[in-house]
């Protein structure tokens, strides 16, 4: 007995002096896929790194509607666990929720999230990038698009529709124009994975990078765009009725393209935004169109030159009509207050434009009611009078639509209002209060921002704010992230809510290098 | 009972309690002993297991709590002892009889590297002051090559140290035995 008790002591220094290497918490020092990353497809295994061997104890999937799956494969390499998932992952956010045991014996826990596909609802809205050249590059490309749709299809019916004398100088604009934009189409794909991935424009190489661009809504835009220049540009080689058939279906995907993506055609009630962009765009794409026809025909004799403004005097008040009837639409869904117009970026862009095209439209009038009639009575001089004006316009135009490009880079008002549907919750305990603000409060990127007081009332400043979100209800482990100072007692952090429902929410505030005070409120997410 | 079996229980007891605060504790900077008598000197041990995530750890900061008249930190090869003061808000009666009226406030060793594979200990000889029964938590940051370790929690009063994260090292101060 008294032997066996010997070695039981002796087992116990032993267990007191060896393990030393090994006595540390576990801790994830990195996964892959690294967290709040966005992959082009579901990955087929996932790793996480400690800094140590670890054993898993539960680990758990949770996609973005909140359903979990137990991950069972499991493979141990050294400090990794390479897990397979149980299926193949859905598009969306998604969860690793782990909780493994380390050496010590204790166990922790930790959750890591990734999105495969998009991220949050689909957003092929405002661009996120700060890079100056990527942010250039995309705007260049959007305004060669627009010119390619307007000029190059727009110009091509009214060609095949006005009957028009056919210059080549008519032409070779038209072909010009449309080449350019379908490059620039092409390239489009590229930068919107660029921006999407948040990557420079160095990894353009990257094939992940154009499948992530080609994805969704501005991937069917694209595409439906492609087609409408290339029946355009086809369109200037065919016979008289074929040229009509193919403009005209061209004409119809300016709209269509445009419609299939973007802040406004996405804005609800879509029913009517949708239609209104189309509307906007054909209407556009037939006005902005003529105007290089119009001008090269100027020097047509006389009578060619009164056929086509008849004809084109005709339709255009219907035209122009409908643009702005469709363009006020959607300033009004866009914009919801009036105040709107100078107190957004998005605001300052549109009042911006319809300065520029006030301008237009006086142009236009003067084109009408003063040059049209003098033409017709004879006159050699007002139509070079016409023809100059006519180039005024075209270059009115491009500025116009170089305006409407910087709309890719603001949010709408509209998108500004829904984001401020925002979850709040007071907590108070006896050294602390805090305002907690999550915006917007629905499941995907969340803001938190925390204006921190002292119970009398005070700024309360402190060193750090670190920030710990889970969701015990659906089993997600704690996540952490480290909150900004906003000064004044102000502090913000960007994080991931990726699943609906009710979250804990916790606060650890660093008052100096030895104090610190805790709190924990729920937070809901819809 | 004989005294074999005594043994054998008190072996067994040990075992478990090692066990158990093995777990609980190891993976935590903490301090030994974890209770001394009050109103006397005692020399502290601060034990650092782990470095922060994996990196080496290059200083060890330690507040004093209030009621420590006088702390002397051990004197560390590799290291750079960097002693904090501050001034009593009243003067107070040292344990010499002699008027004290500023105490250490920090003790920071700091410029050594304590890699994470390896553990070490930081000495401290400090005057508990007479209040047994009592706890004293001294909070302690650890710095790392990559991040900080603020072991400074402290439980609310009902709350057990082992629900913290990261707690404060503590002494419990037992009543001085004359």
């Amino acid at each position: 007995m008294r032997r066996l008790a010997q070695a039981v002591w002796l087992l116990l220094l032993a267990a007191v002096l060896l393990p030393s290497a090994a006595l540390a918490h576990a801790s994830l020092i990195a996964s892959n896929p690294a967290d709040g990353v966005l992959l082009a497809r579901a990955p087929a295994t996932l790793t996480l790194t400690f800094n140590e061997p670890v054993d898993p104890l539960t680990i758990r999937i949770v996609d973005q509607s909140g359903v979990g799956a137990s991950v069972t494969q499991i493979r141990r390499d050294g400090t990794q666990l390479v897990l397979t998932p149980p299926t193949i992952l859905g598009d969306g956010a998604h969860v690793i929720s782990w909780r493994v045991v380390s050496a010590d014996g204790h166990p922790v826990g930790g959750s890591t999230m990734f999105w495969v596909g998009r991220r949050g609802a689909d957003t092929a809205q405002a661009v996120r990038s700060d890079d100056t050249l990527l942010r250039g590059a995309i705007w260049l490309t959007r305004l060669a698009i627009y010119l390619g749709l307007f000029v190059g299809v727009g110009g091509a019916f009214f060609v095949a529709w006005m009957r028009t004398p056919s210059a080549p100088a008519t032409r070779v604009i038209g072909n010009v124009v449309d080449l350019v934009a379908l490059a620039a189409l092409a390239l489009s794909v590229g930068l919107q994975g660029l921006d999407a991935l948040a990557l420079s424009p160095s990894s353009l190489s990257d094939v992940d990078v154009w499948t992530v661009g080609a994805h969704g809504s501005f991937g069917l835009s694209v595409v439906i765009a492609a087609a409408a220049l290339l029946l355009a540009l086809l369109s200037q080689r065919a016979c008289e009725t074929r040229a009509r058939v193919m403009s005209f279906g061209a004409l119809v995907g300016v709209g269509l393209a445009l419609a299939a993506t973007g802040h406004a055609a996405t804005a609800s009630p879509r029913w009517l935004t949708a239609p209104a962009v189309f509307v906007h765009g054909v209407a556009l794409a037939f006005w902005i169109g003529s105007l290089v026809p119009l001008a090269l025909a100027m020097r047509e004799p006389r009578q060619t030159v009164i056929d086509v403004l008849t004809r084109f005097s005709r339709v255009i008040p219907f035209a122009v009509a409908m643009l702005l009837a469709s363009g006020l639409l959607l300033a009004i869904v866009q914009l919801e207050r009036l105040d709107a117009l100078w107190t957004t970026s998005y605001g300052r862009v549109l009042a911006f434009k319809l300065l520029l095209v006030l301008l237009l439209l006086v142009i236009a009038l003067w084109n009408r009611l003063y040059l049209t009639p003098r033409i017709e009575q004879g006159g050699i001089t007002f139509r070079r009078h016409m023809r100059r004006t006519i180039i005024a316009e075209l270059v009115l135009v491009a500025g116009i639509l170089g305006i409407v490009g910087l709309w890719r880079f603001t949010p709408p008002p509209r998108a500004l209002t829904v984001a401020t549907t925002s979850f709040f919750t007071h907590l108070h305990t006896g050294q602390m209060m805090a305002d907690i603000t999550v915006l917007p409060g629905q499941a995907g990127p969340i803001s938190i921002e925390i204006q921190l007081r002292t119970p009398d009332e005070q700024v309360l400043t402190a060193k750090g704010v670190s920030v710990t979100l889970s969701n015990p209800d659906i089993g997600i482990e704690p996540s952490t992230a480290e909150a900004q100072s906003l000064g004044e007692g102000q502090w913000r952090v960007a994080t991931v809510a990726p699943v609906a429902g009710r979250w804990t929410l916790r606060l650890d505030i660093l008052i100096s290098d030895f104090d610190q005070l805790h709190a924990e409120a729920p937070i809901l997410i819809n | 009972m004989t005294y074999g079996s005594r043994l054998w229980i008190g072996s067994a007891t040990a075992a478990a309690a090692a066990v158990v605060s093995c777990s609980a504790a190891l993976a935590h900077v903490t301090v030994q002993p974890a209770d001394a008598p009050a109103d006397s000197y005692a020399h502290l041990a601060f034990t650092v297991p782990h470095g922060c995530n994996g990196s080496a750890t290059t200083a060890l900061r330690i507040k004093l709590p209030e009621g420590i008249l006088s702390a002397k930190p051990q004197m560390k090869p590799g290291w750079n002892v960097e002693i904090k003061t501050r001034k009593l808000d009243a003067p107070a009666q040292g344990p010499h009889g002699k008027s004290v009226t500023d105490v250490v406030d920090e003790v920071v060793w700091r410029g050594g590297t304590l890699p994470d594979n390896l553990y070490d200990t930081f000495g401290l000889i400090v005057r508990l002051p007479d209040k047994a029964g009592e706890s004293l938590y001294f909070p302690v940051v650890q710095e790392c090559d990559l991040g900080v370790e603020r072991w400074i929690e402290i439980p609310s009063a009902g709350q057990g140290s082992d629900k913290l994260r990261a707690p404060a090292p503590l002494v419990r101060l037992k009543t001085k035995t004359p």
